[in-house]
């Protein structure tokens, strides 16, 4: 495993009690170090489990994760994380809770740059964290986060609770962070809209598997979004993601296997519209860079 | 940057600083219970000797009463393990569990099997030096004022408080609290199935050396018996806990 590798999963799968659904199942992914990653998927779709594993909270049931080159449980100094639901112990003050995060980070803490997350935010250091609002503890739960300077932090719904403009802030946070010490940065949300800017890597869960992984570029360049007339020459040969006819008018979301027939407009899709297309079909073939080193060999 | 982080991290001051209100009442129970054990030595147990002579009288009220202040602190000692367990399994872990801090904890340079041993020590210390320091006060008490009490070994307030049996019914009280919480996740499930463990295990117990009277005999080859037995379940019940939290946590 070479260490230019912030995430590798290998037939990962996780199932709660021996009875129940697999919540993620059959997931093989490389996620390449200095990487902004969006992980997108419904509800439910295994986002969380998938980030519950990386940061070594639950044992998988199959296959296995790796983390910046060795086990979730090896890395756990190098790695910061942030649950759906910021837990955070409400009888602390905030700057006890600082405190905390240095106490249980020797050696890696940087206390001014936590500090400077929860300033950003006009926060009191006096303040009990039980007093705080959602979005609030969102800021004291990311700065306990970056204050271990963290080589992968893992954001599950980091945005959920906050109103545009704490978002806007937190999200400079992250990405000043991102670009001043090549923090690998994983965040899940299910609004992709919320993460298009920032993001340049892309995992699409859907159903407790992997539907899409790889560079947003690369994989908006692997899709076409074609329109034509009904009785125009077929896709076939060219994998169909998603086709709908209106009227005469058919249109769909393509991997194309080779040049279209002409009578054919095409258009580069957005990176919602190849979300949302993969979500409706659940049928589609998944593409992963497993898959396309499997293309090219 | 380096894999391994240069110096442990300070998880037990953590753990004080978020359980100061605990262990101050704990202190408080400690304090006030030898307070009142030295109370009866020296103030209560003289008074009733002066009494008893011909000729001698005196008054005093329920709560001055040699014989009822004894055994009220015997009673509650033999039962601070109940309260100990419904602590460790409700605010020790159980709650930890339940809003997703011991998660917080274990994504920091932390280990969750770390996290179990520092809260288990932790906590440990000041209960056994606290619950030893009652017992052994306790039994002074009791064998040096025996003429002015009514009272008899075998009695449950008795047996229990005046020896190692106490602190180790203290600790296996943690520990089964500890896998309640783990077991059960959940703040008052957790409270309500440990304090349940302990008092069956208290109550248990009594049964347990009636049949013992026979091969043992005297108050110590019976107390000491006693105290290996709940030492033996404080230790399957630590293994049991760490068993769950490795299976549950990578």
């Amino acid at each position: 495993m070479s260490s230019d590798t912030a995430l590798r999963a290998e037939a990962l799968g996780k199932r709660f009690g021996l009875r129940a659904r697999w919540a993620l199942r059959d997931c093989s992914f490389r996620l390449p170090a200095g990487r902004v990653c969006a992980v997108v998927g419904p509800n439910g779709a295994g986002k969380s489990t998938l980030l519950a594993l990386a940061a070594g909270l639950t044992a998988p049931t199959e296959g296995s994760v790796s983390v910046l080159g060795t086990t979730p449980s090896a890395a756990r100094p190098r790695v910061g994380f942030v649950a759906q639901d910021k837990p955070l112990y409400p009888q602390l003050t905030v700057a006890e809770t600082l405190r905390m995060g240095a106490d249980l980070n020797p050696g890696h803490w940087d206390a001014a740059g936590a500090e400077r997350v929860v300033r950003g935010g006009g926060l009191d250091p006096r303040a009990r964290v039980r007093s705080l609002s959602g979005g609030q503890r969102s800021r004291v739960a990311l700065a306990l986060a970056l204050g271990k300077r963290p080589e992968l932090l893992l954001l599950d719904e980091p945005m959920a609770d906050l109103d545009p403009l704490a978002r806007h802030e937190l999200m400079g946070t992250l990405m000043a962070q991102a670009a001043q010490y090549g923090t690998t940065i994983v965040m899940s949300s299910h609004v992709v809209a919320e993460l298009e800017d920032s993001c340049d890597h892309l995992l699409l869960v859907g159903d407790g598997r992997i539907r899409l992984a790889g560079e947003i570029d690369d994989l908006l360049a692997a899709h076409l979004r074609v329109s034509g007339a009904a009785d125009s020459a077929g896709l076939g040969g060219h994998t169909v993601v998603e086709s709908r006819v209106t009227g005469r008018q058919v249109s769909a979301l393509i991997r194309p296997a080779g040049p279209l027939p002409g009578d054919w407009r095409s258009a580069t899709p957005s990176l919602e519209e190849l979300v949302l297309a993969h979500l409706r079909n659940p049928g589609a073939p998944a593409l992963t860079p497993a898959e396309t080193e499997e293309h090219a060999a | 940057m380096t894999a391994l982080a240069p110096t442990r991290p300070a998880v037990r001051r953590t753990l004080l600083r978020l359980h100061r209100p605990a262990l101050l009442v704990w202190t408080a129970f400690v304090l006030l219970a030898a307070g009142a054990l030295l109370w009866v030595h020296h103030t209560a147990a003289p008074r009733d000797r002066d009494c008893a002579r011909p000729g001698h009288w005196c008054t005093y009220t329920a709560l001055t009463d040699t014989n009822n202040v004894m055994n009220l602190l015997g009673e509650a000692l033999s039962y601070a393990p109940c309260a100990v367990a419904a602590w460790a399994g409700a605010a020790l872990i159980g709650r930890e569990l339940e809003t997703g801090t011991a998660r917080l904890v274990w994504t920091q340079a932390v280990t969750p099997v770390r996290w179990l041993t520092a809260k288990l020590t932790t906590a440990a210390l000041p209960l056994l030096t606290g619950s030893a320091l009652l017992a052994l006060v306790y039994g002074r008490v009791w064998s040096a004022d025996h003429d002015v009490l009514v009272t008899h070994w075998t009695w449950d307030r008795v047996f229990v408080p005046r020896g190692p049996l106490l602190p180790a019914l203290v600790l296996c009280a943690l520990v089964l609290g500890a896998l309640a919480g783990l077991a059960l996740r959940r703040t008052l499930p957790a409270l309500a199935a440990a304090c349940a463990a302990t008092l069956a295990l208290r109550l248990y117990l009594r049964e347990l050396w009636r049949p013992l009277r026979g091969p043992l005999t005297g108050f110590w080859p019976l107390h000491l018996a006693a105290t290996g037995l709940v030492l033996a379940v404080a230790a399957a019940a630590g293994a049991a806990a760490y068993a769950l939290l490795r299976r549950r946590a990578a």
